[in-house]
């Protein structure tokens, strides 16, 4: 016996008051269930829907799906930390490598051109336009259903400033020195790798859950 | 034996990919019930321990996934990676030895 199209809403209808609140969860749960109601109602004529449902969900435990929520949240951080580690490499593997000695070049010039307070300026204005696109493009390619794969996406654009300011504002490095032009490149590598992990992870979404697109 | 079993928590993992390396792909509930069935009804894993070792081995490149629509709904299934493939087989190689040293412990001390 199949669910319909109606009880299979009802379904995920159901998973967020569980306070499953991520579609790519919930579609996971939905299927659970629903199969596990048609075994029941097809050996149990006796049985309704909703009976099946409260049923099935006492299996879950007393913690009912939350246990299962925070273990994917904390999964998924760990999963998405990995895939940034290794988009950070990505710039010193041929042939981006000649990209990323360029970058480190020009750096280096406009370190050894310029004052420090001309490089302050730049820095901070990189931090507010690498923010102004991680917001907008959110805001734009984000799906209308939360999907937990893309709101967990790596972008730490807090962790940059913070280091800024306890190391270079406070000067314990010189403006002129090669500490000052690697901090500048790592944080500029740093972002290029999480605007690609967020790309990435919201085309698999898109592919995955074309539905919370819709 | 329900799946507080600490024995079969322990082996969970291992369980998981040696069925995966036997099927190309599976979904959640179809390894709770294949556990089931192979076990006679022994064996009951709850969700609640399948889906956080599922989502785990997934984060660890062990098992993709690919989502397939199944009448009116979605389903997620997960197969075996590259990496998932030698680490079944590693698995296993270590339970087996964990099952002979056991063997030996308890056979040593109950001869003594």
């Amino acid at each position: 016996m199949q669910l319909t199209q109606d009880q299979i809403q009802e379904l995920f209808v159901f998973t967020e008051k569980k306070f499953v609140r991520y579609y790519d969860l919930q579609v996971e749960l939905v299927d659970h269930l629903a199969e596990r109601i048609e075994e029941k109602l097809s050996s149990d004529a006796s049985l309704n829907f909703d009976a099946a449902l409260q049923m099935i969900y006492k299996d879950f435990g007393i913690f009912g799906f939350s246990k299962i929520v925070h273990e994917k949240s904390e999964q998924l951080r760990k999963q998405n930390n990995k895939r940034l580690l290794a988009e950070i490499k990505n710039p010193f593997r041929w042939p981006e490598v000649i990209a990323s000695l360029a970058l480190a070049l020009f750096i280096w010039t406009l370190i050894n051109l310029t004052d420090k307070l001309f490089m302050d300026v730049l820095f901070v204005s990189f931090l507010v336009i690498s923010a102004s696109i991680v917001i907008w493009t959110r805001k734009k390619y984000s799906p209308h259903k939360k999907i937990m794969m893309t709101e967990n996406m790596p972008d730490h654009l807090g962790l940059i400033p913070f280091i800024y300011q306890f190391v270079f504002l406070k000067e314990l490095l010189p403006h002129h020195s090669y500490g000052y032009a690697l901090f500048m490149f790592s944080a500029i590598i740093f972002q290029i790798a999480c605007f690609r992990i967020g790309k990435k992870l919201r085309q698999e979404a898109k592919i995955n859950y074309p539905a919370a697109f819709a | 034996m329900q799946q507080k079993n600490p024995l079969l928590k322990g082996s969970l993992i291992t369980i998981i990919l040696k069925l995966l390396s036997e099927n190309d792909k599976m979904y959640g509930y179809e390894i709770t019930r294949i556990v089931q069935e192979l076990s006679q009804g022994s064996l009951k894993l709850t969700e609640g321990a399948l889906y956080p070792s599922l989502h785990k081995l997934e984060a660890d490149g062990l098992l993709e996934v690919s989502i397939e629509n199944i009448g009116n709904r979605s389903r997620k299934y997960y197969s075996l990676t590259k990496k998932g493939k030698k680490e079944s087989v590693e698995k296993l190689k270590e339970l087996n030895q964990f099952f002979t040293q056991m063997q030996q412990v308890l056979n040593l001390k109950l001869s003594v």
